[in-house]
């Protein structure tokens, strides 16, 4: 192994990671109801979306189906992320926080802002 | 025996002025295309697949090496059998990657370099840390037994990867229609990366993409289809080492849970593969989306069908 080469390749890693924060590389627009209601539809088709929540900092959504799947939608750096719910998924409130237990612990759990009018929503949907 | 050098250890800083270049234009053009997260996930499973690959290259020469002892002819050192190393190595890629496609045992490891949801140079360098463990070094081997040296293959091989580095962008659109013809262009392999249903499993080609056009795993890329990028379900997490594992973890997880009889299955059947059927490949979702696509008329046939009415 060329340890001057992997030295070289680790500051390269590095520096690159640097200039793409640097740059102001990525980032992304708050989630929309036409872009969720495409992705969800792109990723779990057939889906006929019955009800959605979109949190206020547009950071995350739920999006219910009219066959009753339940799907967590996030932004995941420049992009969104879905997880298909089980069932009934655990759901704390923390004042206006809401957090959905999507059951994988590395896309972790949806963390939803939302005010009153929205969190009747969410739990009629849940 | 011979030796060459790694040809991949002198691109290595190529690699890296790409890289700066392509963020440069991605500054300048759609901010998207990269995201810093996501860029050091890339690159970091990079770099550890070349400390992988290091601490497993002398097993894996030796065994070649093994192999070759047992050559059915001798293969000269000149140029054309260099030619001829690198396309049939060309060809043992396609294969090799076709099966990392459609046998998970060797899908968990290619995974790790289809697991952004972003196209540009680093995607290139986010490479498996458990190629070795895998075994995937053995569809080189009947190139060893046709008596070609292991150097000269891993040369060959070097080359090869090499090659497939600069046709991870969206920087570049299409190439004049002879290269697209011939050789694995951006276009062909942003086709491979995306998980549109009419894009999944195809395009498997390293260098030369008339083997799939031979093999009919061959699609076109389509304005009217823009490629999404990433695997069916995607991550979700830019932790480095979940995105190395996390398909051997899943493996671990359907086997211990299945039937007895069921258990290999999910070890050599194609990723999305169930036991009970519950789960999709990319066959159920292609063929789920051509059903729809069958049952609603298209826009050519609507605007056919408006034309007729108004008359």
């Amino acid at each position: 192994m060329n340890w001057l080469l992997s030295l070289g390749s680790l500051a390269g890693v590095l520096a690159l990671g640097g200039v793409a924060r640097l740059l102001r590389l990525g980032g992304s627009e708050p989630l929309a109801p036409e872009q969720v209601t495409e992705r969800v539809q792109f990723e779990y088709n057939p889906f006929r979306v019955e009800r959605m929540v979109i949190g206020l900092d547009g950071r995350a959504a739920l999006v219910r189906a009219t066959d009753g799947r339940l799907v967590a939608v996030k932004v995941h750096g420049a992009h969104p992320a879905t997880r298909l719910l089980p069932g009934a998924p655990a759901v704390t409130t923390c004042g206006d926080l809401v957090v959905v237990d999507t059951g994988d612990r590395w896309f972790g759990p949806l963390r939803l802002r939302l005010d009153q009018a929205q969190r009747d929503m969410l739990r009629a949907m849940l | 025996m011979a030796t060459l050098p790694n040809p991949v250890d002198y691109a290595v800083p190529g690699f890296i002025l790409l890289v700066l270049a392509e963020m440069l234009v991605a500054c300048a053009a759609d901010r998207r295309r990269y995201c810093p997260q996501d860029t050091l996930t890339s690159l970091a499973l990079g770099f550890g697949s070349t400390i992988a690959g290091a601490l497993s290259f002398g097993l894996v020469f030796a065994t070649a090496s093994w192999v070759w002892g047992y050559r059915l002819m001798d293969v000269p050192w000149t140029w054309w059998a260099f030619v001829l190393c690198f396309v049939l190595d060309d060809l043992a890629y396609y294969v090799f990657h076709r099966s990392a496609h459609r046998v998970r045992w060797f899908w968990a490891s290619h995974v790790i370099h289809h697991s952004s949801q972003h196209y540009n140079l680093s995607t290139a360098l986010r490479q498996t840390w458990t190629g070795f463990f895998s075994l995937a070094f053995i569809y080189r081997l009947p190139l060893f037994l046709l008596g070609f040296p292991p150097a000269m293959v891993f040369f060959c091989a070097g080359l090869n990867l090499i090659y497939q580095f600069w046709i991870h962008t969206e920087v570049v659109g299409r190439c004049p229609r002879w290269i697209e013809a011939v050789m694995n262009t951006p276009s062909h392999h942003r086709v491979h990366h995306a998980v549109n249903p009419r894009y999944l499993d195809r395009n498997y080609a390293g260098v030369f993409i008339v083997w799939d056009r031979l093999f009919g795993t061959f699609e076109a890329e389509r304005e009217d289809d823009r490629p999404r990028y990433g695997i069916v379900k995607q991550l979700g997490s830019f932790n480095v080492l979940w995105a190395a594992v996390h398909e051997w973890v899943g493996i671990a997880r359907d086997m211990w849970s299945a039937p007895w009889n069921a258990k290999l299955g999910y070890l050599i059947r194609e990723p999305g593969w169930s036991h009970d059927g519950s789960r999709d490949t990319s066959q159920t979702i292609r063929a789920r989306w051509q059903n729809q696509a069958a049952a609603e008329p298209s826009k050519e046939q609507q605007v056919g069908a408006d034309h007729v009415q108004a008359a």
